[in-house]
C-alpha cells in the first residue's frame, strides 16, 4: 500500500473524487427515497409487500451510496474496504435477524395470547 | 507469471519468493490511517444494528403502552424533508473533497461551511419535530417504544453534532495549515464519517419513518 506520497491530494484515496459520482449518488438516493415514500403515502400495496418492497429500496439505496458517495471497488486502493465491509454484513444480519426472530416468537408463545 | 492480475504489492510465487523484507521501510500515513478509521465506522455500524435491533424488539403493540404510535411520532413527508437536507449536505461534502483534489483552498472551504450550515439545518429540524414529539405526550419514559424512538435519532443526531464540530475544526486547520498530508486525510476521514451518517439515515428513515405508517 505504499504511494508516493509527496503530495497529499494525489493519494488514491482522494483522487477518485469527482463531482459527477457525488450528483449521481444524491439524485439516485433521493429518488429511490422518493419512490418509497409515494409507495407508502398511496398505500399501493398489502402491508407485507409494502415492507419488502421499501426494504429493497432502502438496499438499492445502500448501494447507490457505497459505489457513488464511498467509491468502495475491488481497486487496489480500496478493496480491502470493500472487503471488510462485506465481512461486516453477516454481523449485522445476525445480530439484527436473530434477534428479532427470537423476539418474535417469544411474544408469540407468551404474550400475545 | 506476468500476464497473472496480482496486486502491485502482493509477494509473486516462484524460486525467489521473499517472505520478509530485510530492511524497514516506509508506511503510507494516509492509507493507514484512513483504514483504520474505517474499520472503527464498520463497529460503529454494530451500535446501529443494536438500536435497529431494540426497535425492532419494542414496536409491538404492548411496547405502546397505549400511548403514541410510530404512526404518531414520525411522519414520512416531514422526513423526507430531513432526508433532502441531510443528503445536500453529503453532496456539499463532496464537492469540498474535488477541490481538495485540485488543492482550491478557498472553494473547498467555502463548500464545508455550506455542509455544515445544512447540517445544523438538520439538526434544527430534528430538534423541532422532537420537541413536538415531547409536547404532544411522547417523551422517552412514556413507553418502551417511545424509549427506542428517541434513542435512535439522538443517538443519529448526536453523531451529526459531532461531525458538525469536527468540521469547525477542519475549517481552522485548512485556514491555518492548508492542505497538509495530516489535514488531508483527516477531510477524507471526516468524508467517510459524514457519508456514513447519510447511510444511517436511510435505515431510519426507512424503518422507522416509512415502516411506521405502513
Amino acid at each position: 500500500m505504499s504511494v508516493d506520497n509527496s503530495r497529499p491530494a494525489d493519494h488514491p484515496e482522494i483522487a477518485y473524487s469527482n463531482a459527477r459520482s457525488y450528483i449521481i449518488g444524491f439524485v439516485s438516493t433521493v429518488a429511490l427515497l422518493g419512490i418509497s415514500l409515494l409507495l407508502v403515502q398511496t398505500h399501493a400495496m398489502s402491508a407485507f409487500n409494502l415492507l419488502a418492497t421499501i426494504s429493497v429500496l432502502a438496499f438499492l439505496t445502500t448501494v447507490a451510496k457505497l459505489v457513488f458517495l464511498f467509491h468502495l471497488d475491488f481497486s487496489e486502493t480500496q478493496r480491502w474496504n470493500t472487503l471488510t465491509l462485506m465481512l461486516n454484513v453477516p454481523l449485522l444480519i445476525l445480530s439484527i435477524g436473530l434477534t428479532a426472530w427470537m423476539f418474535r416468537t417469544l411474544y408469540e408463545r407468551v404474550m400475545m395470547h | 507469471m506476468s500476464s497473472y492480475d496480482w496486486g502491485l504489492h502482493d509477494p509473486v510465487p516462484g524460486p525467489q519468493t521473499r517472505l520478509w523484507d530485510e530492511a524497514d521501510h516506509e508506511h503510507d500515513l494516509m492509507s493507514t490511517r484512513l483504514f483504520g478509521f474505517w474499520l472503527y465506522m464498520l463497529s460503529d455500524s454494530l451500535i446501529f444494528a443494536a438500536l435497529f435491533t431494540a426497535y425492532e424488539v419494542l414496536t409491538f403493540p404492548m411496547s405502546f403502552a397505549g400511548g403514541p404510535t410510530p404512526r404518531d411520532v414520525a411522519s414520512p413527508i416531514y422526513g423526507y424533508a430531513e432526508t433532502i437536507v441531510l443528503f445536500t449536505s453529503v453532496l456539499a461534502y463532496g464537492m469540498v473533497m474535488v477541490n481538495l483534489k485540485k488543492e482550491r483552498t478557498r472553494p473547498a472551504m467555502a463548500w464545508l461551511a455550506l455542509s455544515l450550515a445544512i447540517g445544523l439545518g438538520f439538526i434544527g429540524m430534528e430538534y423541532h419535530e422532537l420537541h413536538d414529539v415531547a409536547l404532544a405526550g411522547g417523551p422517552p419514559q412514556r413507553s418502551g417504544f417511545l424509549s427506542i424512538f428517541w434513542a435512535i435519532v439522538v443517538v443519529h443526531g448526536v453523531h451529526l453534532a459531532i461531525g458538525l464540530l469536527w468540521m469547525v475544526v477542519m475549517l481552522v486547520q485548512i485556514a491555518r495549515q492548508g492542505f497538509t498530508q495530516l489535514v488531508t486525510y483527516r477531510l477524507a476521514n471526516l468524508k467517510v464519517y459524514w457519508l456514513y451518517q447519510g447511510l444511517i439515515w436511510t435505515f431510519v428513515y426507512t424503518f422507522v419513518y416509512l415502516r411506521g405508517s405502513i
